[in-house]
């Protein structure tokens, strides 16, 4: 009697557990991964510390300044945004490791503006969002691959290539400094590599082109770079590096006197970041930059005037530039992509 | 002059690694033991230096605080976890080994200990010297008021450090205890006082290295430093090519390292930043196993 | 990721240069404008004026843009 009670609890219970793992099953109203009735959780990785956080380590704040703003004016359609960032030191393991964190601890939705051509790359054979389904928005490097929607499905690029960057480059030189002896700076990696081909497909010839490995761009490596530079004679220099990289460059220069014509790349070409290390302002004066976005001091425009208002309510004290520009531009562009995704987005939406 | 430069850039980084194979050297010779701790505390040592600077306001009182800080930390090391160790493991295969094991365990400890205390950003320390280069007929040098000024102190502590081992009491008891321990005990020498000695000298040449490459860098101080690896990776390679025992090839074998990188930077390729010192190392063990100096002067234990 | 592909494009934000989202390719803005850095170490378009110029990542040429950014959003929230 007592253990035919017990084995119509056992059946009970095991019917009733199987019933509720039905019931789990069928997708309930937001059911995607990282979206809740009142919360998109997107996950981050980009060097915070490091010899190459420098100046980029100013992004994770300017992205959820912009969120928190979206948030106390409604979210996206009342769910509220958050941002997980974590440090991966521009080292393409690490950014591996913390990207299978996001996804597989935070359970985040979406990564969103992971920084580094290496990383980015790296994350995509290791992790691979793609099989996961995870979308990559908007990745903050600009090499021309991650545009390639079959190899990268879920990947989404945003700033102009480096390609089309040296092929920019490469037509003003053509305008403005022809005869002249131009030489390069670049980064020993895809970064690089793609900057080659622009410049290849630009027609520029240079007099000299010093790589540099990822990590070795310090001061004492400059001063070499500059001796090379000055023995090949090169009126215009081009720098196409990490801000670090530009920063030692024009540091060691304004040391040992080296005034060529400068032409630097977006990529390293923030000037409050460059400042910020302690080259002098006059060094930048006069060298030649590009951006895809307006110039961070134009207050004219409004997007501008918009986001540095928001900026220094959120983050008093640090100076708006361009990398808190393209934060807070990635993560106004994000928050289009959440609302056009409809009123329960998922990752596929 | 575009060789001139080459040369400068490789003698004042040169001098730096000279330091820092000092540092190995010391260690190897009281204890037997490769520190690879030994950027690590170069690195603490350093921040302690960071601190002065940012308490004091003076670089002058950072150099000596950074001494005396990294010699004290390294005596510590030596008397607290070494002599534990040798104590524990002092039989099998692992006597050998672990020591070496906990020097790279310390590593990490201090590294983060040094993110916890200062945090992961970066730091600076700005040297009070010129680094603008001087000028010689018109072109500039790749050598500057403050090269010259980490040249001499590295000369100074040189000849200090020789007079120390070759002249004194002392220096004896620190070869003494360092080749024949057990004679050295016997004839009076407190061997375990001076090997903590060694290995506190040691602490003090990696502080001033430390120190020395971080200002003759950007001045940009931070726990994964890759000038921290670079200032491990070179002094190793530097006193294993100088023999591993001779204080006097440690310094030769730095500035022959540092010659030698730069030059490959320049003529060969920029981009072997990381690989240079290693396929130098290569090529010097296939040529000379034993380093630049090595059975005929230095002794063996 | 299917509001990208099919809206991407005309995402408002704060480039001066278009952005060429379609189903099959994910690439971002498409262009600079080319500036000088002021005595002050600030980047400032040539002669006042932003000019830009956009190109492709192949073999197209580099031309100069008629790109007119839309006008931002109300409170720059997303519509």
């Amino acid at each position: 009697m007592k253990a035919l009670q017990r084995r119509t609890l056992l059946t009970a219970t095991a019917v009733l557990a199987t019933v509720g793992l039905a019931v789990s099953a069928i997708p309930a109203q937001a059911a995607e991964v990282g979206v809740t009735a009142t919360g998109i959780k997107l996950g981050m990785t980009l060097p915070m510390t490091g010899t190459a956080s420098l100046g980029y380590n100013k992004i994770p704040g300017a992205a959820k300044a912009y969120f928190d703003y979206l948030n106390a004016n409604g979210g996206i359609n009342g769910r509220k945004v958050t941002l997980v960032v974590k440090d991966d030191r521009y080292v393409p393991t690490e950014a591996v490791a913390k990207t299978n964190e996001l996804i597989l601890k935070d359970k985040v939705m979406a990564l969103l503006a992971p920084l580094g051509t290496a990383n980015v790359k790296a994350v995509a054979t290791s992790v691979n969002p793609a099989r996961r389904g995870v979308p990559v928005l908007f990745v903050n490097t600009g090499f021309s691959g991650f545009a390639d929607a079959k190899k990268y499905p879920t990947t989404y690029a945003v700033l102009p290539s480096y390609i089309m960057e040296a092929k920019i480059m490469g037509q003003y030189i053509k305008e403005n400094f022809a005869g002249k002896k131009i030489g390069l700076l670049y980064q020993d990696d895809d970064f690089g590599s793609d900057a080659l081909a622009g410049f290849k497909t630009a027609g520029v010839n240079f007099a000299v082109k010093v790589p540099y490995a990822s990590g070795s761009q310090g001061a004492a490596a400059a001063a070499g770079w500059i001796t090379k530079f000055k023995a090949a004679e090169a009126d215009v220099v081009i720098l196409f590096g990490v801000s670090s990289a530009t920063s030692a460059m024009l540091g060691t220069a304004a040391q040992l006197g080296y005034k060529p014509q400068w032409m630097l790349g977006s990529v390293g070409g923030d000037a409050t970041t460059i400042k910020l290390t302690g080259v002098p302002a006059g060094v930048l004066y006069n060298a030649i930059g590009f951006s895809p976005v307006p110039a961070t001091t134009d207050m004219t425009d409004e997007y501008v005037k918009f986001f540095s208002d928001i900026y220094a309510k959120a983050v008093p004290g640090s100076a708006f530039d361009l990398n808190v520009l393209l934060g807070m531009n990635t993560a106004f562009m994000a928050a289009q992509a959440l609302k056009a995704a409809g009123p329960n987005p998922t990752r596929k939406s | 002059m575009q060789l001139l430069n080459t040369l400068l850039i490789g003698i004042t980084a040169g001098s730096i690694y000279s330091l820092m194979a000092i540092a190995f050297v010391l260690v190897w010779r009281s204890t037997r033991v490769v520190n690879f701790a030994q950027a690590g505390m170069a690195l603490l040592s350093t921040y302690f230096g960071y601190e002065a600077v940012s308490r004091f306001g003076s670089f002058w009182i950072a150099l000596p605080v950074a001494m005396i800080g990294g010699a004290l930390f390294a005596a510590l090391v030596e008397l607290v976890l070494m002599r534990l160790l040798v104590k524990h493991a002092s039989s099998g295969p692992i006597a050998g080994v672990a020591p070496i094991i906990a020097t790279l365990g310390l590593l990490g400890v201090i590294k983060s200990a040094i993110t916890i205390i200062w945090g992961g950003q970066d730091q600076r320390i700005v040297a009070p010297i010129s680094n603008n280069g001087f000028t010689v007929n018109g072109s500039t040098l790749v050598f500057s008021p403050l090269k010259l000024f980490i040249l001499v102190v590295v000369v100074i502590l040189l000849i200090i450090l020789s007079i120390l081992f070759q002249k004194t009491n002392l220096g004896l008891a620190l070869r003494a205890s360092a080749h024949a321990p057990e004679i050295a005990r016997l004839s009076g020498i407190k061997v375990d006082a001076v090997r903590t000695l060694g290995w506190a000298l040691a602490g003090a040449a990696g502080a001033v290295a430390g120190l020395f490459q971080t200002v003759n860098g950007n001045g940009n101080l931070s726990p994964d430093s890759s000038e921290f690896s670079l200032l491990l990776v070179s002094g190793f390679i530097a006193a294993v090519i100088g023999g591993l025992d001779s204080l006097l090839g440690a310094v030769l074998g730095g500035l022959f390292l540092g010659i030698a990188i730069s030059f490959v930077l320049m003529y060969v390729s920029s981009g072997l930043f990381f690989i240079a010192p290693f396929v130098i190392l290569l090529l010097v063990l296939f040529i000379r196993p034993q380093g630049i100096i090595g059975v005929k002067v230095g002794r063996r234990a | 990721m299917e509001a990208i592909d099919s809206k991407g494009a005309t995402f408002a934000n704060s480039a001066l240069v278009p952005a060429g989202y379609s189903k099959t390719s994910h690439v971002g803005l498409t262009g600079y404008w080319v500036g000088k850095y002021a005595p002050t170490g600030d980047l400032a378009p040539i002669g006042g004026t932003y000019v830009t110029y956009t190109t492709d990542s192949g073999s197209g040429a580099v031309v100069k843009s008629t790109y007119k950014r839309p006008a931002m959003p109300a409170k720059g929230l997303p519509n």
